[in-house]
């Protein structure tokens, strides 16, 4: 992501209204000031003074250069001519997915920059999404699996790497499964790294869709046929290497409306729960069978570092769809040079996403499940990130 | 010859746990059948909700903790030979820091965990363990001296402070009653020299370290952690539980320690030398823990590891800042006497510093003359003070214990139908014993569960010696207590064996005691794992998730939800068919002496091992 600092002023913004077709009247100039702490350069360093307070605002600040509207023709760069807020996908938007470098049959991605603008597509339901054998017969009613919204329509979920990442991954033919099964020394992915995982939910008309971000999406069913929708933006993470934290800092956010409980939210309809509905009936917090909603509540709620960044940078973003948009809590490791303590003491020690980590959400901690990720053959780790599960292995050559 | 009589690199600062704590007597039997790793009847039949928000609701201090142990900002104080420590040079300053494992399935030069400190017997109050897979020493960009080897320590020397002389009011957090604050333990750690180890070899005092432990067996590292600290008091976890927070609450102490020569001969998780025990009873004296003294005879330098010795009366006053040590107690004019026969005989005027002992690694070292050296054979050594001007003694610290009992011997796991053969040496004042020696082998339970809810226990080893089987008399119906003698010969006490044989699944604190000594000369605790059979069970009932769940993975689940940060161990998709290559590994053989054993509570039989993994291959042939 190319590094540019600008610092934005005031704009002006002109609307004309036409309720006489004869006549064409200028309605009131509107201006909108927006804050000057609203910046789409992304904070590349951890906080000086490294403190949970402090952490909160970095993730606020990743949050507002990653939603900057994207430039046209260039990945992970944002259209310095455009305000957050403003139409358009956004900067994140516009990093690979990972099923665009992990291609069938280890294909070469390509440059960074190939295929780019895409079609915005949808299809994987769960965040760990295998195949189900057959012979697993028992209920599992604890386990994760897809989450059902209240209008019975699944989350879809899509993953993102930065081109950072996605140069080492390509440089090194990491896409490639037969590569990765050769490695004997755990990965070491390159400081500046950045992957994004992103929640989204079908619009319908119980949704005031001018509260959420949304995107065109042509979304491949279950059954594999494709249909189009407009999906609004329900969750997003936000992990990055930086320099100092080489365990990572791990961001989350949701939508206000995700359930209830949350600060600023004045919903009547939430996405993910329905209140009128007992804890007998629904039960909260389990998956449920396809087309019936799952009832999700906030196991954690935000705290009160969380509630007062998030009341300062909403006000900020005031007047855009982005106002809607909280910090759940960023998880950053407040010991992280320790040789004795590579796991960086995880700090807080839990979190979750409720779109993410639904089913999860007592004993969900990012970097320690992330501590965990490896390849598919499991002979390395591959520093806190799962993506390499998806790489693929080349096609057998027939002679 | 032993770390005290040899080149020592010493270091202090602090050492942070964050055991979890239903690995600890704290949530005890109503929670857990910690023999089985079993919920408890209490639990069984609860959802795992129901026994999570129980068990949260009456937590021990830490539910949440995940058993990483390490230095925290320890550094190099000084270094030298015995009576010529040095205090400046190129190692001072310098972090050290103790290593998690190596991950034994690939070449990874470094490791991805820390070390671990995890019970052997969760209800005991006795001996715990350090799992360590290394040591460094500087930095992670700048590291000038690396070992990787899995090794262990165990609880040597602990003594419970009590709280009439430890007039620090901060953070004395109690939980269920037991003062966290004041537990001082030592631990011995070694590594065999490799040619594997990294190091700076321009720098001189890791280059001469090196070489004196090529020309021996290797290094030990002997510390000590004192004045213990949570972060939260009890009502404050409680709260974070019930706020949704997986909060940990780690204690944070000091330690004081050494690096040094590890002989050949020498025992490598058993601080050598002749032990000094507190005289007095504890509440009235300056003394509470072990001091233990070694003669270099080349040399006539007797050293004694003093970083216990005395009470230290004033606690940090910010838990987090550990980057001054207050004084020890001052024990005034200290000297070292030798009791002969009942007549005490004052040696040596010991150089102890109340205020500057750690830095030195609390290690003070006496010059002898021959006259002194043939002297403190004779008799046990003692610490007393005496008036200068009228030469009586004024206070008794510490009394040697006559019989010295050295083994590594100190937590032993016992598996199904398995023997063990368990080693020790016996010394009278640091020399080989003469006369053959009555030795009294006692069990009894180890922790407070036995006491509070009076679930006394049965022997669960057999002892045996090359005479034969060890017969156990009752010696207290009520508490259960078993005890049985044999005859150590005179010239089998520098080297014999015990071997002890599994009966059933339990905890027992073993103690030896020698010649009708009051107290113990010294104790072990043994766990012996239940012999789960599975072989009678259907394949299509126990090769399920339902059923494999329930016995073996739901008891983690619930008890050790840090185990669950990493793998959520309640969903079946993901272990069973995701990452069940990762189980597999980590609950196989090569991960059993590293810190990434799974469970790392070590409590799973060897029946439950083989059901999962069986269960794991089964689902994914």
């Amino acid at each position: 992501m190319k590094k540019i600092s600008v610092i934005l002023g005031c704009i002006i913004l002109y609307s004309c209204s036409n309720t006489d077709a004869s006549k064409v009247e200028m309605a009131e100039v509107k201006k909108v000031e927006l804050n000057p702490n609203l910046k789409p350069t992304f904070p590349v360093n951890d906080p000086t003074v490294r403190s949970q307070a402090n952490f909160n605002d970095y993730a606020w600040q990743m949050f507002v250069a990653l939603n900057w509207p994207a430039s046209a023709t260039e990945r992970g760069v944002a259209d310095l001519t455009k305000n957050i807020g403003d139409p358009g996908s956004v900067v994140w938007q516009s990093f690979r997915t990972s099923g665009s470098v992990f291609l069938p049959n280890a294909q070469d991605p390509g440059s960074w920059n190939d295929g780019y603008p895409m079609e915005f597509k949808l299809k994987q339901i769960s965040k760990v999404d295998p195949a189900i054998k057959e012979h697993l017969k028992s209920i599992g009613q604890a386990v994760g699996g897809p989450l059902t919204d209240q209008d019975s329509n699944y989350t879809y979920y899509e993953k993102y790497m930065n081109e950072v990442e996605y140069n080492f991954i390509h440089t090194n033919k990491y896409y490639d499964q037969t590569v990765l099964s050769s490695l004997t020394t755990n990965m070491k992915i390159p400081t500046q790294s950045m992957e994004i995982k992103s929640a989204w939910k079908i619009m319908t008309k119980n949704d005031d869709q001018s509260k959420f971000f949304t995107a065109p999406a042509v979304i491949e069913g279950l059954d594999g046929k494709p249909f189009k929708a407009v999906v609004g933006l329900v969750g997003l993470h936000i992990i990055y290497k930086s320099a100092d934290s080489p365990q990572w800092v791990w961001a989350t956010f949701e939508h206000i409306n995700n359930v209830p409980g949350d600060p600023g939210s004045t919903a009547t309809h939430f996405s993910y729960n329905n209140p009128n509905c007992s804890a007998a009936d629904c039960p909260p917090n389990v998956a449920t069978a396809p087309k019936i909603p799952t009832q999700v509540t906030r196991y954690t709620p935000l705290s009160k570092e969380a509630k007062a960044s998030n009341a300062k940078w909403q006000l900020m973003l005031k007047g855009t769809v982005w106002e809607n948009y909280e910090l759940i809590n960023m998880q950053w490791p407040s010991d992280p040079n320790d040789p004795g303590n590579p796991q960086g003491t995880p700090t807080p020690n839990t979190m979750a996403n409720t779109t993410m980590e639904t089913y999860i959400q007592r004993t969900s901690s990012c970097m320690g499940c992330h501590s965990t990720a490896g390849t598919l053959t499991e002979n390395i780790k591959t520093n806190y990130s799962f993506l390499f599960l998806e790489a693929q292995s080349p096609s057998k050559k027939t002679k | 010859m032993s770390y005290l009589n040899n080149y020592r690199i010493n270091f202090w600062g602090g050492i942070s746990t964050n055991v979890c704590t239903a690995n600890n007597d704290d949530v005890g039997y109503f929670y857990a059948d910690p023999i089985q790793a079993k919920l408890s009847p209490t639990l069984l039949p609860m959802t795992d909700d129901a026994a999570i928000e129980t068990l949260q609701a009456n937590p021990g201090w830490n539910y949440f903790g995940d058993y990483t142990t390490k230095f925290q900002d320890a550094k190099i104080s000084s270094f030298g030979e015995p009576d010529a420590i040095e205090s400046t040079g190129a190692i001072v300053g310098q972090g050290i820091y103790l290593l998690g494992s190596l991950d034994p399935s690939n070449a990874n030069p470094t490791p991805i965990g820390s070390p671990i400190m995890v019970d052997m017997d969760s209800t005991g109050t006795s001996c715990t363990q350090i799992l360590v897979g290394g040591l460094q020493i500087g930095g992670t960009d700048n590291p000038i001296f690396r070992i990787t080897e899995n090794t262990r320590c165990y609880t040597r020397s602990l003594q419970t402070v009590d709280a009439a002389t430890n007039n620090g009011a901060f953070q004395v957090k109690s939980i269920n009653g037991y003062q966290f604050g004041k537990a001082n333990t030592s631990w011995q750690l070694s590594f065999a020299y490799d040619e594997s180890w990294e190091f700076d070899a321009s720098n001189p005092q890791i280059a001469t370290l090196v070489a004196k432990a090529k020309a021996a067996k290797g290094i030990t590292v002997v510390f000590t952690q004192f004045e213990v600290v949570l972060m939260y008091s009890r009502e404050a976890i409680i709260q974070e539980y019930e706020n949704g927070n997986g909060t940990i609450n780690p204690v944070l102490g000091y330690t004081i320690g050494s690096i040094g020569i590890w002989e050949e001969g020498e025992a490598a998780t058993c601080l050598p030398g002749r032990l000094l025990e507190a005289y007095q009873p504890i509440k009235t004296s300056l003394c509470q823990s072990d001091t233990y003294a070694q003669l270099n005879e080349t040399t006539g330098i007797l050293s004694l590891n003093m970083a216990s010795t005395f009470i230290k009366p004033v606690a940090r006053t910010d838990r987090n800042d550990l980057s001054t040590m207050s004084p020890t107690a001052d024990p005034g004019n200290l000297q070292l006497a030798v009791n002969i026969n009942g007549t005490l005989e004052i040696i040596a005027s010991i150089p102890y510093s109340a205020s500057n002992y750690y830095s030195t690694g609390g290690i003070v070292d006496i010059q002898l003359n021959e006259a002194e050296i043939a002297t403190i054979k004779q008799g046990d050594l003692q610490l007393v003070a005496i008036d200068p001007a009228t030469g009586k003694i004024t206070a008794t610290y510490a009394q040697e214990q006559t019989y010295r009992f050295i083994s590594d011997d100190r937590g032993v796991y016992v598996n199904p139908n398995e023997t063990k053969n368990l080693s020790f040496a016996i010394t009278k004042w640091g020399q080989p014993v003469t006369e053959d020696l009555d030795l009294t082998i006692t069990f009894s339970d180890s922790g407070q569960i036995a006491v509070e809810f009076d679930l006394y226990t049965e022997m669960n080893v057999g002892f045996s010696t090359k005479a034969g089987a060890i017969h156990f008399n009752v010696l207290d119906a009520s508490t259960h207590t078993y005890s049985g003698t044999t005859t150590i010969k005179a010239a089998d006490a520098a080297s014999f064996q015990l071997t002890t044989n599994w009966i059933q699944a339990g905890f027992k604190q073993v103690n030896l005691y020698v010649k009708g000594a009051q107290n113990a000369n010294y104790y072990m605790v043994i766990r012996t794992y239940p012999d789960d059979d599975y072989s009678t069970i259907p394949v299509a009932q126990k090769y399920t998730w339902d059923f494999v769940y329930n016995e073996v993975l739901r008891y983690y689940y619930v008890i050790f939800p840090a185990m669950s940060t990493r793998l959520p161990l309640n969903n079946e998709v993901l272990i069973s068919q995701q990452v069940f290559g990762v189980i597999q590994k980590r609950i196989s053989e090569p991960y059993a002496n590293t810190t990434l054993l799974m469970p790392i509570t070590r409590d799973m039989s060897p029946g439950k091992v083989q059901l999962l993994n069986e269960y794991l291959t089964y689902v994914n042939q």
